[in-house]
C-alpha cells in the first residue's frame, strides 16, 4: 500500500509537472482545486500556483460535454499565481481544468486534470477508485481488516482447540476468555468494514464514515454478504463463551467457528477465484489451519507459565501432534491458493502481489522453523520437568505469536493490490469484449499493442503489449503514456503504467473524460538507455 | 475573451518558445561537433536538476565505435566503469587487440549532490571512430535525489550528414522529444590530430606565417 500510495503521488506529481519535464521550465507547485480533489462546495476561483512567473495562454475549465463554463478568459496573474474567477457558474459534477502557460524561460507548458463539486468524480466504478485514487481511509480500511483477520482467527480458533484437544480446567478457563474478546472485536469489526469500505470506495473526507453515500456504495460490494455470515457467527460464539463456566456446547462452538470464518469465504480475492469449488475449499481448510494454530499459542504459553511443568508438557505433545497435519494443511492449501492467484513463477517477482506474497511465505517458514524447534527439543524438556526449559519455550512461543501477527500483516497486504490472476482475466475479458477497441502503433521495429476497454469517456482499463520487428513478446522495463486531445486542446496528461506481468503493463484511468481522437505518446523502457517512442491515436466514443 | 496583450504574450512566447526548444534546458555535449578519429576530450553539461531536485548521479552510455574511454575525476564523486565486450577485437593502440571497452561511464555523489540551480560538467576521453558525417549519441540518465530525466530518445530513423534533409530530419528529432540524446556529428578532419604526423606541407600550412604559406602552396 505505501508502493501504491507512492506511485500515485509520483503519479499525481508527475501528471502536474512532467510534461515540461526540466527544472528551467514553469512548475505547477500546486493547485486549488488540486488534482481529482472533491470539491464539497463549488470554488469561486480556481488558483494555480507556479515556481515562477508564468504568462497564461488559456486556462479553461470544461464540463463533461466540453464546453467551457464559469468566466472564459478572465484570468489574472500575481505574483507566480494565476487565478480564475468562476463567480458562481458551477454546478454539481466533473470538471476538467486545462491550462498553457509560458514560462519565463518562453517555453509554453500546460496540464489537464479533472476535479469534481458536490459528488464523486464521474461514475467511479470501485475498480478504477482503487486504482486510481487513495485516501486515508485506505489505511483505517487496512487496519479494520487485520483487526478482523485477528480476531475472527482467534475467535474461530478457540472455539476448534475447546473442540479438538481436551484441556485442563486453566486452560479452557484462558481459551474461553480469548475467545470472548476476539469475538467482540470480530463482531464491530465486520459491521466497519462496511462504513470504511465505503468511504474508500466514494474517496471521502474525514467525515465519510457517517455519510450515507459511503454506507450505500458498500451496499453492493461483497463486504456486506460477508458481514450478514460473520456477524452472526460473531454472536454464536460469544454466547458460546458466555454461556457456560466449564466447556462451552460443542454445537454452537461449530456452528459459530463455520459461520466466522465463513464469512471470508464470499468475498476477496482467493476465496472468489475460480474454480470457485476448489479455492472455497482451499480458502476454507486455510483459515482453519490458522485459526487453530494462531489461538493455541496464548494458551499454551500460559501453560507454561501457571501448570505444572509436566501438564504443560502433555498439552504440549498433544498441540504438537495435531499441528503436524496443520501445519501439512496449511501448506497445501497456501500452495493452491498462491499457484491459481499467481500463475507462473515468473510473476512472483515482476508483480507487487507476487513479492508480498513471498515475504509471507518466508515468514511462514520462519514461524515454522520457531515451532518445530519447540517440538523438537523444548516440549522433550517440559515433559522431562524441566523449569529452564519452560522458560525458554515460554519465549520461543511469544516470538512465534510476533511473526503469526506479522503474517497476518502480510495476508492483509495481500488484499491491497490486485493479484496477477485477477488483471489477466479483466483483461481477457475485456479483450472479448466488443466494448474494447485494439490499436496499434510502430517505431523502430517495436509495435505495441493497446487494448483500450471500454473506450468510452470516463473509466478505462489499458493493457500496453509489444512485440518486436519478428513479433516476440518484449519486456519492458518501464512504460510512460501521455494523453492529450488536440481538438479540444486538452494537454498532455502523463501517467505511468503498472507492470502487471513480464510482457504486460495496464493502466487504470479516468483521464479520458471527453470523447474525441485522443493522441497516446508512449516511451517504453527496454532497458535503462534504450528506449522506444511510439505515438498512435485512439477514438473514444 | 483573451484580452489583446494576452494575445501577444501567447504569440510571442510561442514563437521564441519553438525556435529556442531544442537549445534550453536539456543535457547535451558541450562541443557537438568533432573530427572523426580524433582522441578526444568531451565535456556532458548537466544543466539543471530534476524538477528543483539535485543530481546525484550521472550516467552515459558510449555509442558503438567508440574506444579507449576515460573519465575525468570530479572531487566527491565516484566514478564507476562498466565494460563490454568487443567481439571482434579491433585494433588499438601500437596495434594491440581492444577485447573489451567501456559501456557505460557513472558518476555518482549521494551526500553533496548537484544543486538544482547550478550547471555541472561531466568530462571524459575517447577515440572517436573514423566515420566522417556519422552522428554519435551519447544516451544520459541524471538521477536526481527525487525522480531523474532521462536522455535517451533517439530520432526516428537515422541521421547522416549526406542525406538532403538532414537538417529538416535533425529538427524533427529536436522538437519531438522533450529528452533527447546528446548527440556528436563527426566533421571531416582538416589534418592529422597530432603533429608528427603531419608529414605533408599543406598539413602544415595553416600554423605557417603569410609568406611561408604562399611559398609552401607554390
Amino acid at each position: 500500500m505505501i508502493r501504491r500510495t507512492l506511485t500515485l503521488c509520483l503519479a499525481t506529481a508527475f501528471a502536474l509537472a512532467a510534461s515540461p519535464p526540466l527544472f528551467a521550465h514553469a512548475v505547477l507547485l500546486g493547485s486549488n482545486p488540486a488534482a481529482d480533489q472533491v470539491l464539497d462546495v463549488a470554488p469561486e476561483e480556481i488558483v494555480l500556483n507556479f515556481n515562477e512567473n508564468v504568462g497564461p495562454i488559456f486556462i479553461r475549465v470544461l464540463d463533461l460535454s466540453g464546453s467551457e463554463v464559469g468566466n472564459a478568459g478572465e484570468w489574472r496573474v500575481e505574483g507566480n499565481d494565476v487565478f480564475l474567477p468562476l463567480g458562481d457558474t458551477l454546478t454539481n459534477g466533473t470538471y476538467i481544468l486545462t491550462y498553457r502557460v509560458i514560462s519565463a524561460d518562453t517555453h509554453p507548458v500546460g496540464a489537464t486534470f479533472v476535479f469534481a463539486v458536490g459528488e464523486p468524480i464521474t461514475d467511479a466504478s470501485a475498480v478504477a477508485t482503487a486504482d486510481s485514487g487513495s485516501t486515508a481511509w485506505t489505511w483505517v480500511v487496512a487496519l479494520n481488516r487485520l483487526l478482523l483477520y485477528g480476531s475472527v482467527l482467534l475467535a474461530a480458533g478457540s472455539a476448534l482447540l475447546l473442540l479438538l484437544m481436551s484441556l485442563s480446567e486453566s486452560s479452557i478457563a484462558a481459551t474461553v476468555a480469548q475467545g470472548r474478546g476476539a469475538a467482540v472485536v470480530a463482531l464491530v469489526t465486520y459491521f466497519l468494514a462496511i462504513g470504511f469500505g465505503g468511504a474508500e470506495m466514494v474517496l471521502g473526507g474525514p467525515g465519510a464514515l457517517f455519510s450515507a453515500g459511503a454506507w450505500s456504495q458498500a451496499m453492493g460490494s461483497t463486504l456486506v454478504p460477508s458481514a450478514v455470515i460473520g456477524i452472526p457467527g460473531a454472536l454464536i460464539l460469544l454466547y458460546a463463551y458466555r454461556a457456560a463456566a466449564g466447556a462451552p456446547a460443542a454445537p454452537l462452538l461449530l456452528a459459530g467457528t463455520a459461520l466466522t470464518l465463513g464469512g471470508f469465504l464470499v468475498t476477496g480475492h482467493a476465496a472468489t477465484a475460480p474454480p470457485v469449488w476448489l479455492m472455497a475449499v482451499m480458502v476454507g481448510v486455510h483459515l482453519v489451519c490458522a485459526a487453530f494454530w494462531f489461538a493455541a499459542l496464548r494458551p499454551l504459553g500460559l501453560a507454561t507459565r501457571s501448570a505444572s511443568i509436566q501438564e504443560a508438557g502433555t498439552l504440549m505433545v498433544q498441540f504438537s501432534n495435531r499441528a503436524v497435519w496443520t501445519v501439512a494443511a496449511l501448506f497445501v492449501s497456501g500452495a493452491v491458493i498462491s499457484f491459481v492467484q499467481v500463475e507462473t513463477l515468473a510473476n512472483v517477482f515482476s508483480t507487487d502481489y507476487g513479492v508480498r506474497l513471498a515475504l509471507k511465505i518466508i515468514l511462514f517458514l520462519v514461524v515454522l522453523g520457531i515451532a518445530a524447534m519447540n517440538k523438537i527439543k523444548l516440549t522433550p524438556k517440559l515433559e522431562a520437568g524441566d523449569a529452564a526449559g519452560a522458560a525458554s519455550l515460554r519465549r520461543s512461543i511469544a516470538i512465534e505469536y510476533g511473526v503469526m501477527v506479522l503474517i497476518l500483516v502480510a495476508a492483509v497486504s495481500l488484499t491491497l493490490p490486485s493479484p496477477p490472476r485477477a488483471m489477466m482475466a479483466m483483461a481477457d475479458a475485456a479483450g472479448a469484449g466488443d466494448d474494447t477497441v485494439v490499436v496499434t502503433g510502430t517505431s523502430r521495429g517495436y509495435t505495441v499493442s493497446l487494448e483500450i476497454s471500454p473506450a468510452k469517456p470516463g473509466n478505462n482499463m489499458v493493457m500496453f503489449s509489444f512485440t518486436d520487428a519478428d513479433g516476440n513478446a518484449v519486456e519492458m522495463q518501464r512504460v510512460d503514456t501521455s494523453w492529450s486531445l488536440p481538438a479540444a486542446g486538452l494537454e498532455g496528461i502523463d501517467r505511468q503504467a503498472e507492470k502487471m506481468g513480464p510482457e504486460m503493463f495496464h493502466l487504470m484511468t479516468s483521464d479520458l473524460i471527453l470523447p474525441g481522437e485522443w493522441q497516446v505518446r508512449l516511451g517504453a523502457y527496454i532497458d535503462d538507455f534504450d528506449k522506444v517512442n511510439i505515438t498512435t491515436t485512439v477514438n473514444i466514443q | 475573451m483573451m484580452t489583446p496583450q494576452q494575445f501577444l504574450t501567447a504569440l510571442g512566447g510561442l514563437a521564441v518558445g519553438l525556435f529556442s526548444a531544442a537549445a534550453l534546458g536539456h543535457n547535451y555535449l558541450v562541443e557537438t561537433q568533432a573530427p572523426a578519429g580524433y582522441v578526444h576530450d568531451l565535456a556532458m553539461r548537466v544543466p539543471h536538476g530534476c524538477l528543483g531536485s539535485p543530481v546525484q548521479q550521472v550516467r552515459i552510455k558510449i555509442p558503438e565505435g567508440v574506444y579507449r574511454v576515460t573519465a575525468e575525476h570530479r572531487t566527491d564523486w565516484d566514478v564507476t566503469l562498466t565494460m563490454r565486450e568487443v567481439d571482434p577485437p579491433v585494433p588499438g593502440d601500437g596495434g594491440r587487440p581492444i577485447t573489451e571497452t567501456v559501456d557505460e561511464i557513472m558518476w555518482s555523489n549521494a551526500e553533496n549532490p548537484l544543486p538544482p540551480d547550478r550547471t555541472g560538467e561531466f568530462r571524459f576521453r575517447a577515440k572517436l571512430p573514423d566515420e566522417v558525417g556519422r552522428v554519435l549519441y551519447f544516451r544520459t540518465l541524471n538521477k536526481c535525489v527525487e525522480g531523474d530525466d532521462n536522455y535517451v530518445d533517439l530520432p526516428a530513423e537515422n541521421l547522416t550528414l549526406d542525406d538532403p534533409e538532414f537538417h529538416a530530419k535533425f529538427w524533427a528529432f529536436m522538437t519531438a522529444s522533450s529528452t533527447p540524446a546528446p548527440y556528436l556529428i563527426l566533421t571531416k578532419p582538416e589534418r592529422p590530430q597530432y603533429p608528427w604526423e603531419w608529414e605533408s606541407m599543406e598539413d602544415r600550412a595553416h600554423a605557417l606565417p603569410e609568406r611561408e604559406k604562399a611559398a609552401a602552396a607554390d
